[in-house]
């Protein structure tokens, strides 16, 4: 890849990820040589569209787009406008509609709402001849936590937060196994309000100090994994990539809540110190004084 | 579909700078300026919006020793903007050591000290409030800087007949933080320090016995600071202009094992010299103001008249940086308040940015804003301007608890309502058992 294009991942790897797809955009007019590039590499938020036919939302990304066209998984059909854009082979579109089945039941248990998407498409140039075949596909979910309207008794401080997830994944059929190849894009955005109210201020009403405020904390991050599963049929693909879409998923939900907002944490009580530093030096001497008094007795 | 305009691309180009995390501002300017690829279109538009990104998040200078000023650093900010030349050629107000000087935010060279002075009234008020503050400041912020500025205009130098130049530019330079404080507080001076130091520490969650022996000077330790993001790997030769000016900073520097390594990161990056007119270096930093620079003062102001704003506001201003880049991880945490005496209140605002960035791109972006009304008298001994910082240390502290408590509650409660841990059953699925078997058997048999 270029310098340019370097630059342009580079950039996007450090601004704010709510905003990625206005930068992206930004971008795409800034270099538009790269902007096919751009849009292939980097994963944006999911378009929540409508199948009015079949009366249900189903996810957009770059994957199942044709202009601003999209295709539904449960119509086939490319809504708004019918493109005629690439569809897959009878074969693969039979697996597709069992898997958008399969992780519409994933999405209810670990999601217990939101909406989930699965594309497919053929890797073959001539598909539905030879036996073994070779496919890739995506697989999305996205949720949305809204702010709860104002009558509702949920407190003002409410989180409010998106998640949105892509596991895009390739297929090589081998005999009485299957290889995958997988990358995954988690998506996260976590916001809420803040008060701050202090206590015991003299001189002045707690009531007449006023606070408010928000904190927003949001990240993307992707994983790549590559499996070997045993393939008797067909059918086999589903629990295959099922399993590999959920091992991923609860590792990559796992980092993101206990590796990477935990380091957010940190880095706060490293720029200021709660107890105040004078303390905790004393604090440091203290415990240093008694861990060599320790040290003497056990000698 | 036309392309755009390169000056169109510069303009939007420069905008990513106001969204660069902390302490990535040099990387953030690389990448736009190797996808604009033309220095010469583009770094007029990036001066503009860098300027506003060295103000708005606080950007510290450092300042080299001079005479008998130690080595310091002052603030950035809308608040330091010397009144009365936001039109012209601006400058920054350093009230600690009451100098102004000219910033460069491309080369970040400072040149052209020239004497401040405010009003008695304002100055004793700013240095009371300036007192508390660093204490706080310094308990609290482990690579703290803090400021406190008044919006007043400064006194006019004497005019050049009444006195002659060279002593009044002497004694301009000559106030070290002790004497800046202890100028013109007079009887007010000793109750302050001693009360802050207990007042303080009250807003904390463990009053904290402070040894009463901090004076403004020590907050100014170098090594304490971790220095801000320098646009010196620019180019080569804003470096050797620079080279001199960091020579005195350079044990200070060596102490500080970040700020090499950000030094290092910037001189792997590919460097595109720019064709640019780099701004000259004549203007080296100096204590006196040269005398033409005072003569072109006297012309352009021929009616020598003092200036002056009614109840002038106080801004207190403190940032505090720490980054990383070896771990992946920067952060910055600011906070300004404003002292209206007008309106009898204290108004102020709380940003807390972090970026962590291993394998990712996670970030923390807060903003709070909070108000109290203006203590109106010395109560019990304290003095106003250590009552102000005493509630100022007493929300932040519930503030930073507030967060994190927010920690908690988004970790928690709001990411399991997004996504779950496990399904309710506590187990993963089953995927045999789960739907769209018929379509399935379809398949193999499709396949047989």
């Amino acid at each position: 890849m270029s310098v340019t294009f370097d630059s342009l991942l580079d950039l996007l790897r450090r601004l704010p990820p709510t905003r990625v797809e206005e930068n992206v955009n930004t971008l795409c007019d800034l270099a538009p040589e790269y902007a096919d590039d751009l849009l292939g590499n980097v994963d944006q938020p999911l378009k929540i569209l409508t199948d009015s036919e079949k009366g249900r939302d189903f996810l957009g990304c770059d994957y199942n787009r044709d202009g601003d066209s999209f295709r539904s998984p449960w119509s086939n059909n490319y809504l708004p406008n019918s493109t005629g854009g690439p569809i897959p082979s009878n074969r693969l579109r039979e697996l597709e509609i069992s898997l958008n089945s399969a992780f519409d039941t994933y999405r209810e248990m670990y999601f217990e709402g939101g909406i989930s998407s699965v594309y497919l498409w053929d890797l073959e140039d001539d598909p539905g001849q030879g036996k073994e075949i070779s496919f890739a596909g995506v697989v999305l979910m996205k949720k949305v936590l809204s702010k709860p309207s104002s009558q509702s008794d949920l407190p003002e401080t409410t989180p409010t937060g998106s998640w949105d997830s892509l596991h895009v994944f390739e297929c090589q059929e081998r005999g009485r196994s299957a290889k995958y190849k997988l990358t995954s894009t988690v998506m996260l955005v976590l916001e809420t309000k803040t008060l701050a109210k202090p206590q015991g201020i003299k001189n002045i009403d707690e009531n007449q100090v006023k606070g408010n405020g928000g904190v927003t904390l949001s990240g993307s991050m992707t994983r790549q994994a590559e499996v070997d599963y045993p393939l008797t049929n067909s059918a086999g693909h589903i629990p295959n990539i099922g399993r590999m879409v959920e091992d991923m998923e609860i590792k990559m939900r796992n980092l993101l809540s206990s590796v990477y907002f935990g380091k957010t944490k940190d880095v706060i009580n490293d720029l200021r110190s709660q107890s105040g530093l004078e303390l905790k030096s004393k604090e440091d001497l203290l415990r240093a004084e008694l861990a060599g008094k320790l040290g003497a007795r056990k000698a | 579909m036309a392309e755009m305009s390169l000056e169109d691309k510069c303009k939007l180009a420069a905008k990513f700078v106001e969204q660069s995390p902390p302490g990535e501002i040099n990387d953030v300017i690389n990448d736009i300026r190797a996808v604009i690829n033309d220095d010469n279109a583009l770094m007029p538009h990036v001066l503009q919006t860098l300027r506003a990104y060295n103000l708005s998040q606080l950007h510290v200078v450092d300042h080299s020793a001079s005479g008998d000023v130690p080595a310091h650093s002052s603030i950035l900010s809308e608040a330091t903007v010397l009144p009365g030349t936001e039109v012209d050629k601006e400058r920054f107000v350093d009230a600690e050591t009451k100098n102004s000087f000219v910033f460069d935010h491309i080369t970040l060279a400072v040149t052209d000290y020239q004497p401040y002075e405010l009003p008695e009234e304002e100055e004793s008020f700013r240095a009371a409030l300036s007192q508390s503050l660093a204490k706080y400041a310094k308990n609290h912020f482990p690579s703290g800087q803090s400021s406190v500025s008044c919006s007043q205009y400064p006194l006019l130098p004497p005019a050049p007949s009444a006195e002659p130049q060279p002593a009044e530019a002497k004694a301009s330079t000559e106030p070290t933080p002790e004497n800046t404080t202890e100028s013109s507080v007079e009887g007010l001076e000793k109750p302050v320090t001693d009360v802050v130091e207990e007042q303080v520490n009250e807003g904390d969650l463990e009053p904290a016995p402070t040894p009463a022996t901090g004076d403004l000077g020590a907050n100014k330790e170098k090594d304490e600071l971790v220095r801000p993001e320098r646009l010196d790997q620019l180019d080569e030769l804003v470096e050797e202009a620079k080279e001199e000016e960091e020579a005195g900073e350079a044990v200070a520097k060596g102490l500080k094992p970040e700020v090499t390594e950000i030094g290092k990161d910037g001189e792997e990056e590919q460097v595109i010299t720019p064709t640019q007119e780099v701004p000259s270096t004549e203007g080296k930093p100096e204590p006196a103001a040269p005398a033409e620079e005072k003569a072109d003062i006297v012309d352009a102001v021929p009616e020598r008249k003092q200036e002056k704003v009614d109840n002038p506001t106080y801004t207190l201003e403190i940032v505090g940086n720490k980054y990383n880049p070896n771990n992946f991880w920067t952060g910055r945490w600011r906070t300004r308040w404003v002292v209206d005496q007008a309106a009898g209140i204290v108004e102020g605002n709380i940003n807390v940015d972090v970026h962590y960035y291993e394998q990712g791109n996670v970030q923390l972006a807060t903003k709070h804003s909070a108000s109290f009304p203006l203590p109106t008298e010395e109560v019990a001994g304290q003095s106003i301007a250590s009552q102000v910082v005493t509630t100022i240390s007493k929300i932040e502290t519930a503030y930073h608890l507030e967060l994190n408590d927010v920690y908690g509650e988004l970790g928690d409660k709001a990411f399991r309502a997004l996504r779950r841990a496990l399904p309710i059953t506590r187990q993963k699925m089953d995927w045999e058992k789960v739907g769209g078997y018929s379509l399935g058997s379809d398949l193999t048999k499709a396949r047989a």
